[in-house]
């Protein structure tokens, strides 16, 4: 992939062009990437905070609120969990139906002896990982058919 | 829907198999007739189909797997016994009644057995694609 950066005062704001022969998955994760926003909007203690995505280890609803999971805190937003999953669709996979898991903070998946799986991530977060939801997390890591 | 079909499939499948196996050991030199046959035919799809569903516990719910398992496993043993009891598969008397027991568990742990090390697979080739994701990351 070739990079080209053009730095010119009679462009009004940043541009970003994509040239490709063809529109792939790659093509398709650059595009997300790009106009996935890296901060997000979050409440604690009725104070809103700037959070970096890359901060949030996962996201969950319970009782009708959606929270963050940060390394030591969480934080409530005022978006219902199917937005979220849509804005940081690149850096977050749904695993049950009431969580959602940053991609990059996941250490490894363990199997119980009762067949249940669930995943480890940074910090030692466990999360349980519902049957239904494997193939989306197989799907998004490249196997086991198309993302 | 598709994955409903599957697991329904996998149900049956199951089931017809299971109920040939108990055939091929408990008939010994009885011929069995066509109508028997067809019977039970009928009688393990209806079996697989009521699995089926109680299978989708494991996909559907939020319980845990604890939970999970004890419903599902209380599904099956109903209703095997309440199906082998009107379709002939044992006499009403305790010793019987306790050898079908013995033989759903059996057969549960096989089943259970055979499903954990596909997911043991699954899981490892997860581990695997995470582990050469965080190495495309760290290069």
């Amino acid at each position: 992939m070739k990079i080209q950066l053009q730095v010119d005062e009679k462009y009004q704001e940043l541009e970003v062009e994509i040239r490709t022969p063809q529109y792939d998955q790659h093509v398709e994760q650059i595009m997300r990437q790009l106009q996935a926003p890296q901060k997000i909007e979050a409440y604690r203690d009725q104070k809103i905070h700037m959070l970096h995505v890359n901060d949030i280890i996962y996201i969950y609803s319970e009782a009708g609120k959606v929270y963050f999971q940060t390394e030591v805190e969480e934080l409530l937003t005022k978006l219902k969990l199917y937005e979220v999953e849509k804005i940081f669709s690149n850096d977050f996979v749904r695993i049950n139906k009431s969580m959602l898991v940053n991609l990059n903070h996941i250490q490894h998946m363990e199997l119980n002896i009762l067949n249940a799986t669930r995943l480890v991530l940074s910090c030692d977060f466990t999360v349980p990982v519902s049957r239904n939801y494997l193939k989306l997390l197989k799907q998004r890591l490249g196997i086991g058919g198309q993302s | 829907m598709k994955q409903i079909l599957r697991i329904m499939l996998i149900s049956i499948g199951i089931s017809l198999s299971t109920s040939y196996i108990f055939m091929t050991l408990s008939i010994g030199d009885y011929a069995m007739t066509q109508d028997d046959l067809v019977k039970q035919i009928y009688v393990a799809i209806i079996c697989g189909v009521i699995i089926g569903i109680a299978t989708l516990i494991f996909y559907y719910t939020t319980w845990s797997f604890i939970i999970q398992t004890v419903c599902h496993f209380s599904i099956v043993t109903s209703t095997v016994i309440i199906i082998g009891y009107y379709a002939q598969w044992y006499e009403p008397v305790r010793s019987e009644f306790l050898l079908v027991l013995l033989n759903i568990v059996v057969v549960y742990i096989v089943i259970w057995l055979m499903v954990y090390y596909f997911s043991k697979g699954e899981v490892q080739e997860i581990n695997e694609a995470l582990k050469k994701r965080k190495e495309e990351k760290d290069t």
